[in-house]
């Protein structure tokens, strides 16, 4: 695929004057670049839970990253940039979860991954070298653009602004009182949200900025979608 | 039993002028012999002081230097209930057993009370089924709760076919283990099948005296009248009476010293107690608002205004279903239908205390067809044909959150507890492999050694007991008990500048401040309410002066017409079809009637009837079954299902009580699609119905509950704030991985169940379908709509118009259908849109059913 191409399901939208494009598999892909962002991974949630007494069945984290995988391989992306909340706790890069991780970056060792640290990752004291992360206070700028990468969302003069952390989701009203809850992309002036990239993590309509456009995601699509907050 | 002359109780109860009743002497004989027990009466009739005279006559005993330990359990349904329930047993202690301790264990309890309790429980202790399933987490329980010999359960009637019922079961298994001879006694109102009332609340008690059946008050008069509408619209629609009724309710209480107004939702409850006081502006502070979401104080309040008379009348729902009696109430008011006869009859027993008086029920209908409703449920209520609540059939959430309990409060062995757990009346057909599964689940998250690493709530000792090793687990478990599920509650408080925080005024769900900014009016608690701010939970107001204010909205799905109510109005039907229209509400109807068998029929007991209509909107299909909303609902999804597999057509649909449409923009063969589409199945009925509606979203939403009670969502815990936030999860984000991760999880399985079950009503619809499809179809092409057919229509409209464009349409149609009927012009003339638009908004249909008597959950649950 060459990079001018939309993919397929995609919303283009224009930030700071840069095409990027909203993608169904809950990330954004900026084309000039070759830069992938998802945010809010959570990654070893299922784990942590499980530990604590909650059951939650294995595989998630599996999940989360096979997705990625799979996102950073189709778009032939040369930096992923994750927009904090990589590990859900510290426990996620203990002895008995950290061979998997390292071997999934292992795989894809050509890709530079930038990590702005959010609220999970930051009882991190030391991010195993093997990781290859690097990992970058908010806000972080982007090479040759006005882009600047958060992980909470955050208006910056002169700039914009992708973040995470909100977990936004669009509530739409069907008939009969029908009512259904989709994650979203959120767009207001120079903040663009991502929702959640990771699989055990949860949307909140509440995570949608009043006066924000939404962009509702499917598995397939993502369009924009009316709601209570913007009329 | 040195004082086991049965002079004592009797003559406690003549030092003040009584004499004992009958059933009373029954049940002291029944409880001397040791023998358990159903007492079922209406309201009122004295049944807590029957069982508990008897009780202290039985267990009391010769007075001892020490107080006896943890003898009487006494469980309520209601906090509040326990609070009164406490203060009235405390009344012959003194005379018949002054070495007795007593206390009381709820929520509400204070941390000093609670710390003598865990210390020593006293003789008598009166809780809730929460609270007990609280002592049954203790590691000392066996020592604690070993020594009880009579569990008394309040209300039975209104646990029986919910969860809490069944905690209270699994509770009673395990008391019943320890005490072998407990003697366990259901007070219950009067309900359709006391048999199995009782089998659930004995389970299968080992061999003793055979238990007891009393039957109390049965002499009680009970008077079902109604308020005659100034005039009976020949198409009614829901609601389309709207406050036409004001005139007449404001007369019947003013004829009454004390007047109960029961109203279906508490959005409506609002707005008639507004409704009165505009009315009579006079009345202010002499009638009062009272529903489960205002302030406890509040509350109190009004019920301590009840008592004392002081209040002429109360506007409340099914908040004042259940509780102590009201001695000044003379009349009971029911605004709209009651749905089934055991609730209007539970409520008029809130009227008329005291031998010799009447209870006296006034129905206040909404629209026409309710006077249909009210001739009905006078005929079901004396005929005694009224509804049995479905017992909760193995509830895998509730057996997996007792484990945990029974694994904290001294641990069990397998084997010894699957017998324990299947001598109750839900868990009786407990299958070995359900039980396996819920032992894996709560083991190590599941029945495969992978899937769940390093997961484990419980494991057995070396001596092979259960046991909850984690002292963390152990106390989110304590924190979470319980089966109640709730919509996060936000506090309505007043705004204060200055330090101290203003009133509270009670609790509205978060989903329904979340639609206002600040600056916005809203009705609560009687006023019109300004929102200033929400902060932590709390939404901080100031009065408006503004008078139009949206009402806060409650979810909660609408509740269906009873069977026994819907089969008397066919009845009612059927005489009126035989010329015979007996009764005031009967008569009032008959230019409706007529115009229902002129352009149709009438259904009868003896006849489906369904009719087809040709429109401006498309092609209508009425079907009336008379089997109460939901039923409806999955009949017209069914019936659609059918059909659209074998012609291409897609339909929208409208549900009432009493039937059903389906609109197509094109033709339909009905009389050769009908008779097919509503055949009992030929396929199973459940993967019939699975497949026409939206089950998953249906089980999506019963797992909000299902998580709660499993123990998968976690309550914020006090000084463990940061923490608990790491372990949050919406019940969705568990449905949504469970489905992907592990799809043979059983708790999958029982969203489900519950959603076919509860929301479908399977089972009534099944006996539905059978009984339509032995019954002659009578398939009418009309040119105009009937008066059954439009209220559908009215509902089909509501779906997709907005309050005022759905108003000016409702005038039109009527005007032009009551024109077609008189064209001489003798037709009432129509009302007015905006007083429709008003009567729409009256009838609060968003705001569905309050949940029956919900008391309040506070953030304050966490200090249980």
């Amino acid at each position: 695929m060459r990079a001018a191409d939309a993919p397929p399901g995609a919303a283009p939208i224009t930030l700071a004057g840069e095409r990027l494009h909203l993608l169904p598999e809950r990330a954004v892909w900026w084309p000039a670049t070759a830069t992938l962002f998802v945010a809010d991974l959570h990654l070893g949630k299922g784990a942590h839970f499980r530990a604590r007494g909650l059951p939650v069945p294995h595989g998630t984290t599996g999940d989360t990253l096979d997705r990625l995988s799979l996102l950073l391989q189709r778009h032939a992306v040369r930096t992923l940039v994750v927009l904090g909340d990589f590990v859900h706790a510290a426990d996620a890069l203990a002895a008995p979860r950290l061979p998997a991780l390292q071997a999934w970056r292992a795989a894809h060792a050509e890709v530079a991954i930038t990590l702005v640290a959010g609220n999970h990752d930051r009882p991190v004291a030391h991010w195993p070298a093997g990781l290859a992360l690097q990992v970058a206070p908010e806000p972080h700028p982007l090479p040759a653009s006005a882009l600047l990468a958060a992980h909470h969302p955050q208006p910056v003069p002169g700039h914009a602004v992708l973040a995470g952390h909100l977990h936004p989701a669009v509530m739409l009203q069907g008939p009969g009182g029908d009512r259904l809850r989709l994650p979203c992309f959120a767009v207001r002036d120079d903040l663009l949200v991502l929702p959640a990239f990771g699989a055990f993590t949860g949307a909140s309509a509440r995570g949608l900025p009043a006066g924000a456009r939404a962009y509702a995601v499917t598995p397939t699509l993502v369009r924009a979608v009316p709601h209570d907050g913007n009329s | 039993m040195s004082r086991g002359d049965a002079g004592t109780a009797a003559a406690w109860l003549q030092r003040r002028g009584q004499q004992p009743f009958p059933f009373q002497q029954a049940v002291w004989q029944a409880l001397a012999e040791g023998r358990s027990g159903l007492l079922h009466a209406h309201t009122g009739a004295g049944k807590t002081l029957a069982v508990w005279l008897g009780a202290l006559q039985a267990l009391a005993g010769a007075a001892t230097r020490h107080a006896p330990s943890l003898t009487v359990l006494w469980i309520t349904p209601m906090r509040a209930l326990a609070h009164d329930t406490h203060r009235a047993l405390q009344g012959p202690l003194p005379e018949l057993a002054p070495h007795w301790t007593h206390a009381l264990r709820s929520s509400d309890t204070a941390e000093r009370e609670r710390a003598a309790q865990r210390r020593r429980l006293p003789t008598l202790l009166v809780t809730t089924p929460e609270s007990v399933s609280l002592l049954l987490a203790r590691a000392d329980a066996r020592e604690q709760l070993g020594s009880v010999r009579l569990v008394v359960v309040d209300e039975w009637h209104e646990l029986l076919g919910n969860k809490r019922g069944v905690q209270v079961q699994l509770a009673l298994a395990r008391l019943r283990r320890w005490q072998p001879t407990l003697m366990t006694w259901g007070l219950s109102a009067t309900i359709g099948d006391v048999q199995q009332a009782l089998a659930a609340l004995l389970g299968a008690a080992p061999a003793g005296p055979p238990p007891a059946l009393v039957r109390a008050g049965g002499d009680k008069r009970i008077v079902i009248d109604t308020l005659l509408p100034p005039r009976v619209e020949r198409f009614p629609w829901a609601g389309h009476m709207g406050l036409a009724m004001l005139p007449a309710v404001v007369q019947a209480i003013e004829s009454a010293a004390s007047t109960l107004v029961f109203t279906n939702t508490r959005a409506q409850s609002e707005r008639w107690y507004q409704a009165l006081l505009e009315a009579r502006p006079d009345w202010a502070g002499r009638i009062a608002l009272h529903h489960g979401s205002l302030d406890r104080d509040v509350r109190h309040w009004v019920e301590a205004g009840l008592h004392a008379g002081a209040l002429i009348a109360v506007v409340c729902t099914s908040s004042l279903d259940l509780g102590v009696d009201f001695q000044p109430v003379e009349r009971v008011l029911q605004i709209g239908s009651a749905k089934g006869v055991a609730r209007l009859l539970q409520r008029a027993g809130r009227s008329g205390h005291g031998p010799g008086r009447v209870s006296r029920v006034s129905l206040v209908p909404t629209h026409s067809l309710e006077l249909l409703e009210a001739a009905a449920a006078r005929d079901a209520a004396e005929a005694g044909e009224i509804e049995t609540p479905l017992l909760p059939d193995a509830p895998l959430d509730v057996l997996v959150q007792h484990l945990v309990t029974v694994a904290l409060g001294g641990g069990f062995v397998a084997a010894e507890l699957l017998a324990e757990v299947r001598t109750t009346a839900s868990y009786a057909g407990l299958g070995e492999p359900a039980w396996q599964w819920a032992l894996d689940f709560v083991a190590r998250g599941g029945p495969s050694l992978t899937a769940y690493p390093d997961h484990h709530r419980i494991a057995p000792d070396d001596a092979g007991v259960w046991r909850v090793p984690d002292a963390r687990i152990a106390r989110r478990h304590r924190q979470n008990i319980g089966t109640i599920v709730a919509d996060p509650a936000v506090t309505v408080q007043f705004w204060s500048r200055g330090a101290a925080a203003g009133p509270r005024l009670g609790q509205v769900e978060e989903s329904f401040i979340a639609r206002f900014a600040p600056g916005d009016v809203f009705t609560f608690a009687g006023r019109a309410l300004e929102l200033v701010k929400v902060h932590d939970l709390v939404a901080y107001v100031r009065l408006a002066p503004a008078r139009s204010a949206a009402v806060a909205r409650w979810p909660g799905g609408s509740m269906a017409l009873s069977g026994p109510l819907a089969h008397a109005m066919l009845r009612r039907l059927e005489a009126a079809a035989q010329g015979r229209l007996e009764g005031p509400e009967m008569q009032a109807l008959a230019g409706l009637l007529a115009v229902q068998a002129q352009r149709s029929a009438l259904p009868t007991p003896g006849l489906l009837l369904a009719e087809t209509l040709r429109s401006r909107e498309g092609h209508h299909l009425f079907v009336y079954p008379f089997a109460g909303r939901r039923v409806h609902l999955g009949l017209a999804a069914l019936l659609a299902w059918r059909v659209a597999q074998r012609v291409p057509v897609t339909f929208s649909m409208a549900v009432n009580d009493l039937g059903f449409e389906l609109l197509s923009s094109t033709p339909v063969d009905w009389p050769t699609l009908l008779p097919d589409g509503l055949q009992a199945a030929p396929t199973p009925l459940r993967e019939e119905l699975l497949a026409s509606v939206h089950a998953s979203d249906l089980a999506r939403r019963r797992f909000r509950g299902i998580a709660r009670v499993a123990g998968l969502i976690v309550q914020g815990l006090p000084g463990e704030r940061r923490s608990a936030r790491q372990l949050q999860a919406s019940s969705s984000l568990f449905f949504d991985v469970f489905q992907r991760h592990d799809p043979g999880n059983r708790l999958l399985a029982q969203a489900v169940e519950e959603a076919l079950r509860d929301e479908l009503d399977l089972p009534r619809l099944a006996a539905t379908l059978a009984r339509l499809a032995a019954l002659p179809l009578r398939l009418q092409a009309l040119q105009r709509a009937t008066p059954l057919g439009f209220p559908l229509i009215v509902e089909q409209m509501r779906e997709r118009l907005s309050t005022e464009t759905l108003a000016d349409r409702v005038a039109r149609m009527v005007a032009a259908l009551e024109a077609a009927e008189a064209p001489g012009g003798t037709a009432a003339a129509p009302a007015p849109a905006e007083r429709i638009a008003q009567a729409l908004q009256l009838e609060g249909r968003d705001a569905a059913a309050a949940p029956a008597a919900r008391p309040p959950r506070s953030r304050r649950r966490a200090r249980r």
